[in-house]
């Protein structure tokens, strides 16, 4: 009986220390959070450091407000970070908002989400009422138009002008429409943009690109014709192309549906169809004298599949092309085992960028090729900062927000970081700078880990394409001294550069022009995709299998009907003529 | 079981009743009363359960609703079984729906691999190899999805994999895009399942075989039995009551395939037979947050799946006397 | 106990096994033994490719033993210290939600399995109802932060650690091994409730309670979605959310790096990096392993008590 009651004590204990334990836990939290919270408001206390030739400016330009007008207030923001990954320091360390807290005394509290659940934690925070002063960060446009109403409207009259000057300086700038990109359809504003447009490097197409070692190595020309291609790509599959001394390892065309966009539908481009970037994934319509045309169900469109049917029937596509993920996809081509692929540069993928050309053939006679993408890519994010509609600080925050694009330093400081590190001046011109190479601080950073800790990326202030200088990509400081460096094929900036350059005009001139949508009719537009594009997508990776018959054809006619390809393209249509 | 003693008779069918209730309703309080430490140790367990999963079940409705942030939960607009027709409506819905099944069904395959592992484990008598066997098998459960389909993909290649050239060594093609091929899709989605779950799901069979009366398996072994016949007739009834629970909640969860494998095995070769609802979901989710659609869709898998779970509760009450409730 | 366990095992071996239990055993034993080989070389494969350099991993060519050794992935993962932190957080997460599950799921097992409590049927079906049936993470995500546990450490314990489904394991379990005779027998000594549970149901759910220490601390150390939603702090960040981030970065630098050198270097660290984390992560859940093995041995109690 006594070892019983032992017992029952026992239990008793357990469950009394358990629930200690996680008292004790509780309040290692609460001690952990204290001890943060004082490390943040160390580090976000003001730095001393001089910045007066931009403060000077920035007096100047915000229309007779004093700079330091708003003092005091205190913002609450909720931000992600530059970068995709979690791991960079956080907004008070940033050259940029400690510049902004010093000028205009306006204290930021950063909440910092994650990347990677960001839309569900906006979501949350949305729904629980539990709203910041503003969303710095790209809050996407079904949010903002399911709930518009949550989002201050910015089309007040004189509002932005009194308090964003240099923001719609910038705006006019850097879209065609000028602050009209950024009306909803009922001509609210209900978020401002960030970012920077660039024309070139991000156009995001990637290229066809052959292996002229190859093409050296079994002896032939550049091919121009689809005819000349496959007796190329025969000759790479026969011989020893890659010259390892085995004849049987080559894939003479490779691609990867799953990866980026290596896809086997950017061949299509040789049968005069082509992708506009326009916010839409597939090859299935374009835009031709103002009228959105299907290309889906056209001659080309099949002779395309059965031209490729052709060359995977015969060997000479890669088989696993439709299933390999981007891992596989890329050892291959480092292993020199693709004679023919798509990429986004030789250099990006560690290739030698001198091996490798341009490869462009006409597919059909009769039909001119076409490259993907389109001569404008708006690469800014026009919901890059939403305001909630409840802020008492919207005046303050907007010219928090707008003292950071009053000077072409401040914007480059928000966009790369601290001026004498990525960017710096020489004679009253901005240019990227390469000098931090040789520092020895920098030993162990890449351009892209300095952006992202020192900088906030696209995720701060609107930028234009002429805020530093541009248009010559290659010239840079070296030294202290604008120099147009020397064509490195290392440099994959460079190369990119060099290749888009070289495809400018291969690009579509139409497009349709992205607007904000109706939400509903977005919604209408989705439920048509998510059951029609993999059906495409079948029919085109099984005909390129098992070829192309009349019924198969017919069928697929039918199919696309049923599946709504001809609303798709009304919607488009519509879309293109403003009418949603 | 619980047979108390029969009262006196009494007379007159509504005073027989009456007096029974009450006799039931004291009984009960008895027992109540007797057992308070019990419902003490229920306590916790469903404290947790009424604040994580009844407090926040009211959510249930998004499902009929148009959720929209802005209006809240309460004031979105009720759209009814909108969401669901609209599903419904999809031309691909009879596909997804029967690749759902079909997968789902083809899974419940794995169910007795584990129990099988498990059996064959207990019969081993060297501790060591016991042990490491056990080890070996239940590790996989811990290899990412993403590396999973990655090592699928690196294994069953048609170029160079391991398969293709063992299938090749016995004299069969050495060239099959197993990845490729929808008609390979379910068997390679469900085997790599078992190779990944066995030796994980059989440790809940080992545990409850060490509840096995060893004196049952002497006694067999003096009468005569045989290893099979001694798992046959000692170890499975054993364990049976184990086995029907594991079973009616793998039944209940048929239409549960979830997204993440199937997503990364999919491609546009194999959609026609690797299309489900939750990999649909996850597609339509993708766009926006699409809250209502996802709930709805979620909800009526999971009525499927409740309605599922309450007839195999019922059979195997009826068949084996054990059962959920 | 164990000295009589291998006495009887060494005297079952004397007994000359009859041909049907020999062939019962090769069959047992090959099934075993081809299972072994084909659970083992993936996972060798796994060890092996987070040493080996990228462009061998993906080539397909069979992989025995690392080639262009390299460690890569494992220096990444290691460089940084939030890994350190991380590790720390799960761990802590890990062993206060595994203590406090364990104890309810058994607490609420062993009351649901008796037959003599009038309610529990009900409370059964209320339970099997939310398996199925939810609010979603809206409603869910507000309970919390009415709560107030939006951003603690105490939620990371709390949440997905009582599972009804694990409840209903122990059930079940308890059902069985625990007859209902030895409940009688120790009534009639005027044993009650809380005695009975700790002097005869725990010792006789050892096995039980091991399956579910495993189990929720295994499902503690993988979750990463809940740390995702509701904490902000980055220092309460369990080690599979900086996981993941390490992966996220390593891919994004690869595509962001600047020259062919960098990179090469990227594309290693991605292709190795996947398998260096599966190592560096499961290798200390993996050492719970042993120590839950140990109560997998063979009941005898069960018949003492019988007998």
């Amino acid at each position: 009986m006594r070892k019983q009651t032992l017992a029952a004590a026992l239990a008793a204990g357990m469950t009394v220390s358990l629930l200690a334990g996680c008292g004790g836990g509780n309040q290692t939290q609460t001690q952990t959070t204290a001890a943060a919270t004082t490390a943040a408001q160390t580090t976000a206390a003001p730095s001393q450091q001089a910045a007066g030739g931009e403060t000077t400016a920035a007096q100047e330009t915000t229309d007779g407000i004093p700079v330091d007008y708003f003092a005091g207030t205190v913002l609450e923001i909720y931000t992600k970070p530059t970068a995709t990954n979690d791991l960079v320091t956080d907004p008070n360390e940033k050259e940029i908002y400690k510049l902004a807290e010093e000028a205009t005394g306006i204290h930021v509290n950063w909440t910092l989400l994650t990347s990677e659940a960001w839309s569900e934690q906006v979501n949350l925070k949305l729904a629980s009422g539990e709203l910041p002063d503003a969303f710095l960060s790209n809050v996407g446009e079904n949010t903002i138009s399911d709930n518009m109403e949550l989002f201050y409207d910015l089309s007040e009259e004189g509002l932005l002008e009194t308090y964003a000057p240099n923001f719609l300086e910038t705006v006019e700038k850097v879209y065609p429409e000028g602050l009209d990109s950024l009306r909803w359809p009922d001509g609210s504003i209900r978020a401002l943009a960030t970012g920077r447009p660039e024309t070139d490097y991000s156009e995001n197409t990637w290229f066809p690109m052959i292996n002229t070692r190859w093409l050296e190595n079994v002896n032939m020309e550049m091919p121009t014709t689809a005819d000349e291609l496959y007796e190329v790509l025969c000759a790479f599959r026969d011989q020893d192309a890659n010259g390892n001394g085995d004849p049987n390892d080559e894939i003479p065309f490779g691609f990867a549906n799953k990866h980026g966009l290596a896809h086997i539908h950017n061949s299509a481009n040789y049968f005069g169809i082509a992708n506009a970037k326009d916010g839409d994934s597939g090859h299935y319509k374009m835009v031709k004298n103002g009228v959105v045309t299907p290309t889906a169900d056209t001659e080309e469109w099949r002779a395309w599949l059965e031209y490729m049917h052709k060359l995977m029937a015969d060997g000479l596509l890669d088989v696993e092309g439709f299933s390999q993920s981007g891992d596989e996809w890329t050892a291959k081509v480092n292993q020199d085992l693709y004679g023919v692929t798509y990429m986004f540069s030789p250099t990006h993928l560690g290739l030698d960028f001198n091996e490798w050309e341009f490869l462009w053939i006409q597919g059909m006679e009769g039909v001119e090729p076409v490259l993907d993408g389109n001569k404008y890519y708006d690469t800014t994010v026009k919901t890059g900062l939403t305001i909630s509609a409840d802020s008492k600080n919207v005046p303050a925050l907007l010219h928090w927000y707008n003292w950071m694009a009053s000077t072409r330093q401040l914007k480059m400081t928000a966009f790369l970081g601290e001026k004498g590190i990525l960017w710096d001046e020489y004679e009253g011109e901005i240019y990227l700078s390469d000098d931090w190479k040789n520092k020895p601080e920098f030993a162990n950073e890449t351009a892209s880990t300095l952006t992202n800790n020192r900088g906030a990326g696209g995720t701060s202030v609107l930028l234009s394409l002429d805020d530093y200088a541009y248009d010559d990509r290659n010239t840079h400081l070296v030294n202290g001294v604008p120099t147009v460096l020397e064509f490195n094929p290392k440099d994959s900036t460079q190369s990119r550069s060099k290749l888009v350059k070289q495809t400018l005009d291969l690009l579509q001139d139409e497009y349709i022009f992205p607007r904000f949508q109706d939400p509903d009719a977005v919604s209408e537009r989705t439920f048509i995709e998510t059951d029609l594009m993999p059906m495409i997508d079948n029919y085109i990776s099984t005909s390129i299998m098992d070829g192309v018959t009349d019924e198969s054809w017919n069928a697929y006619l039918k199919d696309l009907e049923t599946y709504g390809y001809y609303d798709w393209i009304e919607w488009y249509q519509k879309s293109l003529d403003g009418e949603l | 079981m619980r047979n108390g003693r029969r009262g006196r008779r009494v007379k007159g069918f509504v005073n027989q009743q009456a007096a029974q209730k009450i006799r039931k309703r004291s009984k009960t309080w008895k027992l109540m009363k007797k057992n308070w430490l019990l419902y003490m140790f229920l306590l916790p367990a469903a404290l947790y359960i009424a604040i994580f999963h009844y407090g926040p079940m009211y959510g249930l409705q998004i499902a009929f609703r148009d959720y929209k942030a802005v209006n809240g939960i309460w004031g979105s607009k009720w759209v009814g079984l909108k969401w669901i027709t609209t599903f419904m409506d999809t031309p691909r819905f009879w596909m997804i729906f029967k690749n759902t099944l079909k997968i789902s069904l083809y899974s419940l395959i794995s169910f007795p691999f584990p129990i099988i592992l498990a059996v064959f484990l207990n019969n081993v008598r060297n501790v060591r190899r016991k042990k490491f066997v056990q080890t070996v098998t239940y590790m996989p459960h811990f290899i990412s999805t993403v590396v999973l389909v990655g090592m699928l993909s690196l294994f069953l290649s048609p170029r160079n994999g391991i398969v293709n050239m063992l299938a090749g060594l016995f004299g069969g093609p050495t060239d099959t895009y197993f990845m490729g091929r929808a008609d390979y899709f379910s068997h390679i989605y469900v085997w790599s399942g078992i190779w990944q779950s066995m030796g994980w799901g059989s440790i809940i069979y080992v545990a409850a075989l060490t509840g096995v009366d060893q004196e049952l398996h002497d006694a067999a072994q003096v009468d005569g039995a045989n290893k099979l016949q001694r798992i046959w007739h000692i170890d499975i009834p054993s364990i049976l009551p184990t086995i029907i629970i594991m079973l009616i909640l793998r039944l209940g969860s048929i239409m549960g395939v979830g997204y993440e494998k199937v997503y990364l095995m999919q491609n546009s070769l194999n959609i026609t037979s690797s299309e489900v609802i939750s990999t649909y979901v996850y597609k339509m989710g993708l766009q926006d947050q699409r809250f209502s659609y996802s709930a709805a869709i979620g909800l009526f898998n999971n009525v499927i799946n409740f309605i599922v779970l309450i007839i195999a509760n019922k059979t195997a009450d009826k068949v084996s006397g054990s059962s959920l409730w | 106990m164990q000295r009589m366990i291998r006495t009887r095992g060494r005297s079952a071996n004397r007994i000359r096994q009859s041909w049907d239990n020999r062939l019962f055993d090769a069959l047992a034993n090959t099934f075993l033994i081809l299972l072994t080989i084909v659970t083992l070389y993936p996972l060798w494969f796994v060890l092996v490719a987070s040493f080996t350099d990228y462009k061998l991993i993906n080539a397909g060519t069979l992989l025995l033993y690392p080639r262009g050794f390299q460690v890569a992935g494992y220096k990444m993962v290691f460089a940084d210290w939030r890994v350190w932190t991380g590790y720390a957080n799960t761990l802590f997460y890990t062993v206060c939600g595994t203590a406090f599950g364990a104890l309810v799921t058994i607490l609420a097992g062993y009351a649901f399995s008796r037959k003599d409590l009038p309610g529990s049927g009900i409370l059964m079906k209320l339970f099997i109802f939310t398996m199925y049936f939810g609010g979603g993470l809206i409603p869910t995500y507000l309970m919390i932060k009415n709560l107030g546990l939006l951003d603690t450490r105490l939620l990371m314990i709390l949440q997905g650690s009582v599972s009804v489904h694990n409840v209903i394991v122990v059930r079940s379990f308890m059902r069985t091994n625990i007859p209902d005779e030895l409940l009688d027998a120790a009534t009639i000594d005027g044993c009650g409730n809380g005695t009975f549970f700790m002097s005869i149901v725990m010792p006789l759910s050892k096995a039980i309670l091991a399956v579910m220490v495993l189990y929720i601390a295994v499902s503690h150390w993988n979750s990463y979605f809940n740390a995702l939603i509701y904490l902000t702090d980055r220092y309460k960040y369990p080690l599979q959310v900086f996981l993941r981030q390490i992966l996220l970065q390593t891919a994004e630098n690869h595509e962001l790096a600047e020259d062919v050198e960098a990179v090469m270097e990227m594309q290693q660290m991605v292709a190795t990096i996947r398998y260096s984390i599966i190592v560096v992560s499961t290798a200390p859940i993996l050492c719970l392993y042993p120590f839950i093995q140990k109560y997998f041995v063979k009941g005898v109690m069960i018949g003492s008590v019988k007998g």
